[in-house]
């Protein structure tokens, strides 16, 4: 502990001393309150600390605030007698009196200028600390964390990235440049960038797509010959990403704008039977191609699709026709006068055989047992009209007719019993024999052939089949039944959804109630006489609603009613290259 | 200063800007959507972006160009003039890469650091402007060490003069003087606030502009009996009328100088910022192609 005597005066006029005495190892000398000296012109706090031979040392409190004359110093020593300019005071080292380590006068300095510049320093924001501040916090956020995340997930990560905690509070999800679709905000794709973008610096490849999705179908078949595609061979360079593009804010995966299309459509493709595409209208879009059924093969028995164009009314010009090998009457079924619902004696709807599926736009496949056996039941046997002939396998029906009427003759019980009862006379059904004096084997045979007669030639499996009669004598050969196939999908290269053309009628989920008008809409089945006929819509029907040359219109893209991706085609990066290499060769 | 800057050689850079405005919402409205909706993304897009980082490499250097003395590329005149413009025209071209869209991600990053220097610099701009005239306004002529120096002066004629009345009034006068905090927090510095106390009766009482002690000193003049005290009263009411208006005006300059330095304390390192986001944002949609 040292003492200090310290005799200053406030001001340059003032010629009295103020004179304190102070004991502490070290003064602060400020205008403010903190000081142990105050004096009011001081341009900033300093102290003063004791030194060996009655010499004192002035220190700067702050940085670059202790003006010695003129200039800025740390730190300065003043010996006994000698005396200093510091901050606006001449501070003089006099001989400490008795009882005193140290002695100091301080007197206004009045030629101290510093003091307004002094002023000015005071301590701002700095500019050059915030600069690198901002610098390092910018560089971490904006680069060194992402890109370090990254790195630490790769399978070939280096040896210190064992050292980085797994969560980054800055991951590489911080170079996305937007949302995903909401089908890939998944664990394992939203939140791993590397899963698509597996190398740096690198475009998406196919493969990040194709690991997942490995269903979806190419758009151009492989054989570039067979394709008649040749001059696409653009598609080679295009990759899954070219088209579908992430990260795009409205969040978009799928392409609609019909320019993608007509961009290539635009020319016809003979060879395909695609004709040239520019627009949705009657100029600008080809007839619609109708897919048949057509019975080929060598047996004449098996069935293939086959793609014909279909022009409006050609069908009923007797130029396209369905071979389903079946005889039906949509004009006589939906004839109130002629056929009513078996449950309810109203007019037949359109629901009462057709259910939509689930996909909306394909209806469940007529079947005997799902749509005509309620009305058509196979009673075969006047006497036994509960008992109905096995469907779909003529040699099981004739083996059913025959062991039911020998069973009926040889059985005495069921013979006399037959003998007593009246059968009851059913339209369209033979009035099968009552009594027979032969063997039961004799009229049961002789009673079989009498039916499949009738089944084959007159009313039965005749009146809803195509049965040919043959030249054989055995009676399972006599008659062949033409197969049946009904088609089930008309426009294979198009979508069509029913559900959301169900207007002008009350619609439940599964089935069309109420009024039939909705269909008959489109489908002509009110004059259609013939299961021959083809009742689909064409072109000018969708054009009524869909034509984009039309000022109000519903306007349709491509996609709306076909895709892209096809399936049974692989992948158009694949066809294309191989495309490629066909053309380069 | 205005004029000058803002009609540099026939408003050349006005005309440039707006000829470059053009161009890039031609570039905008180019994008169809075919591909995919108008974004950073098409090829529009990529051009649009590298004009904004082109720009913004261009606006940076005007801080090098103005510290390149013997520099002969241009005059630094024509130089702010082209910051000027080009710096209304930079968040155009921008908005117009991005399309406005934005997330949580090193684009937007980028994005908004850009609006930053961009806002500041309209401040800035705005600042310089203004601030001349009202600095001038505010010193009336006078210079700032001057003021300083008078303001000494003023607290030495004070005490002295406090001093030769009774001792009551020598303590109260020092007080007033020594209590004037001339070291303030940056804050106080910033609102001008003026946070000077008085001691009155053994109690510190508020002294903002001077007023406490100016009150008191009128209160007392009638009081007093002998015509001295009543010279030195009016003296020292005189001289902290005056001593008020001199505080008032350094507190207003030193809150003039802190503002005209804040805008560049946040336009300067905010570019900095906004150049490694750039470089970040440049990276990162190559990184993650």
């Amino acid at each position: 502990m040292m003492s200090f005597l310290v005799q200053y005066k406030l001001n340059a006029s003032q010629n009295t001393y103020s004179e304190t005495a102070i004991e502490q190892d070290k003064l602060v000398v400020s205008s403010g309150a903190e000081g142990d000296i105050i004096l009011p012109n001081v341009s900033a706090p300093f102290t003063i600390a004791g030194e060996k031979g009655g010499a004192v040392r002035v220190k700067e409190l702050a940085k670059n605030t202790l003006f010695v004359g003129e200039k800025t110093v740390a730190a300065q020593s003043i010996t006994q007698d000698n005396s200093v300019s510091v901050n606006g005071y001449i501070i003089t080292v006099i001989a400490p009196p008795v009882g005193f380590d140290h002695a100091l006068n301080l007197n206004v300095d009045k030629t101290f200028k510093q003091q307004a510049l002094s002023q000015r320093q005071q301590k701002s924001p700095s500019i050059r600390w915030f600069s690198y501040s901002l610098f390092i916090i910018t560089l971490l956020v904006c680069l060194v964390l992402p890109i370090t995340s990254f790195m630490t997930q790769q399978d070939s990560a280096p040896e210190w990235a064992a050292l980085i905690p797994d969560k980054l509070p800055i991951s590489d999800a911080f170079f996305s440049s937007g949302p995903l679709v909401s089908a890939h905000q998944i664990p394992s794709i939203g939140d791993k960038c590397i899963t698509c973008h597996q190398t740096p610096f690198e475009m998406v490849p196919d493969q990040s797509c194709t690991q997942c999705h490995t269903n979806s179908g190419g758009h151009i078949p492989l054989s570039n010959d067979e394709s008649g595609m040749s001059g696409f061979n653009h598609l080679a360079n295009l990759r899954c990403a070219d088209c579908h593009r992430e990260h795009n804010q409205p969040v978009s995966l799928v392409q609609s704008n019909n320019a993608l299309c007509v961009d290539c459509h635009q020319q016809a493709f003979e060879k395909n039977d695609l004709g040239a595409v520019v627009a949705f209208s009657k100029q600008g879009h080809p007839n619609f191609g109708i897919d048949l059924l057509v019975l080929g093969g060598a047996n004449n028995l098996t069935w293939t699709k086959q793609h014909q164009t279909w022009h409006q009314a050609s069908s009923r010009d007797g130029g396209l026709v369905e071979q389903s090998n079946l005889k039906f009457s949509h004009e006589m079924h939906m004839n109130p006068d002629k056929v009513l619902h078996q449950t309810t004696s109203q007019s037949l709807a359109c629901a009462d055989c057709h259910q939509l599926s689930s996909d909306n736009e394909h209806f469940t496949p007529i079947t005997m047992d799902n749509a005509c056996r309620d009305c058509h039941a196979l009673s075969f046997d006047s006497f036994e009209p509960d008992i109905e002939l096995p469907h779909g396998n003529t040699y099981s029906a004739i083996v059913a007719m025959q062991a039911h009427f020998i069973r009926q003759f040889s059985d005495p019980n069921l013979r006399a019993l037959r003998a007593q009862k009246k059968a009851r006379r059913v339209p369209n059904k033979r009035q099968s024999l009552a009594t027979c004096e032969k063997s039961a084997l004799a009229c049961g045979q002789e009673e079989s052939v009498k039916e499949l007669n009738f089944q084959f030639q007159q009313a039965g499996c005749v009146t809803c089949h195509v049965v040919n009669k043959t030249q054989t004598t055995s009676i399972f050969d006599q008659y062949t039944v033409m197969p049946v196939k009904l088609n089930n999908d008309w426009y294979r290269s198009a979508k069509f959804n029913h559900r959301t053309h169900f207007v002008n009628a009350s619609v439940s989920d599964q089935h069309i109630a109420g009024s039939n008008n909705m269909c008959l809409d489109c489908h002509d089945v009110m004059h259609s006489s013939k299961a021959s006929d083809i009742l689909m819509p064409n072109k000018p029907l969708c054009l009524t609603c869909h034509d984009q040359t039309l000022e109000f219109s519903a306007q349709l893209q491509c996609i709306d009613c076909h895709s892209f991706h096809i399936d049974g085609i692989s992948y158009p990066h694949e066809n294309a290259v191989a495309a490629k290499e066909i053309n380069d060769e | 200063m205005q004029v000058n800057i803002l009609q540099f050689s026939k408003r050349r850079y006005l005309k440039l800007s707006l000829v470059l405005l053009g161009i890039c919402m031609t570039l905008y409205l180019s994008q169809t959507g075919v591909d995919q909706p108008p974004n950073g993304g098409t090829w529009q897009g990529y051009v649009l972006g590298s004009l904004g980082a082109f720009v913004i490499g261009l606006l940076a250097w005007q801080g090098v160009r103005k510290r390149s003395y013997h520099s002969t590329l241009g005059t630094l005149q024509g130089w702010t003039s082209m910051h000027v413009y080009l710096g209304f025209l930079l968040p155009v071209i921008v908005v117009l890469h991005t399309n406005g869209q934005v997330g949580f991600n090193v684009h937007t990053v980028a994005f908004c650091l850009m609006f930053v220097v961009i806002l500041s610099g309209f401040y800035g701009m705005y600042l310089m402007l203004v601030m001349p005239r009202l600095s001038q306004q505010n010193l009336a002529n006078e210079q700032v060490v001057d003021l300083r120096l008078a303001l000494s002066a003023l607290d030495e004629s004070l005490i002295t003069l406090a001093s030769q009345g009774q001792q009551s009034l020598g303590e109260l006068v020092n007080s007033a003087i020594l209590l004037t905090e001339t070291k303030q927090s940056f804050l106080n510095r910033l609102l001008a606030r003026d946070t000077a106390k008085v001691q009155i009766d053994s109690q510190l009482a508020d002294n903002k502009n001077q007023q406490t002690m100016i009150n008191y000193l009128a209160t007392q003049i009638p009081d007093s009996v002998k015509q001295k005290e009543v010279n030195i009263l009016h003296q020292l009411l005189t001289g902290f009328s005056k001593r008020q208006i001199l505080l008032h005006t350094l507190r207003k300059d030193t809150q003039y100088n802190i503002i005209k330095k804040l805008w560049l304390t946040i336009h300067i390192p905010f570019t900095v910022s906004l150049i490694v986001a750039l470089i970040g944002h440049v990276v990162s949609v190559f990184f993650y192609w």
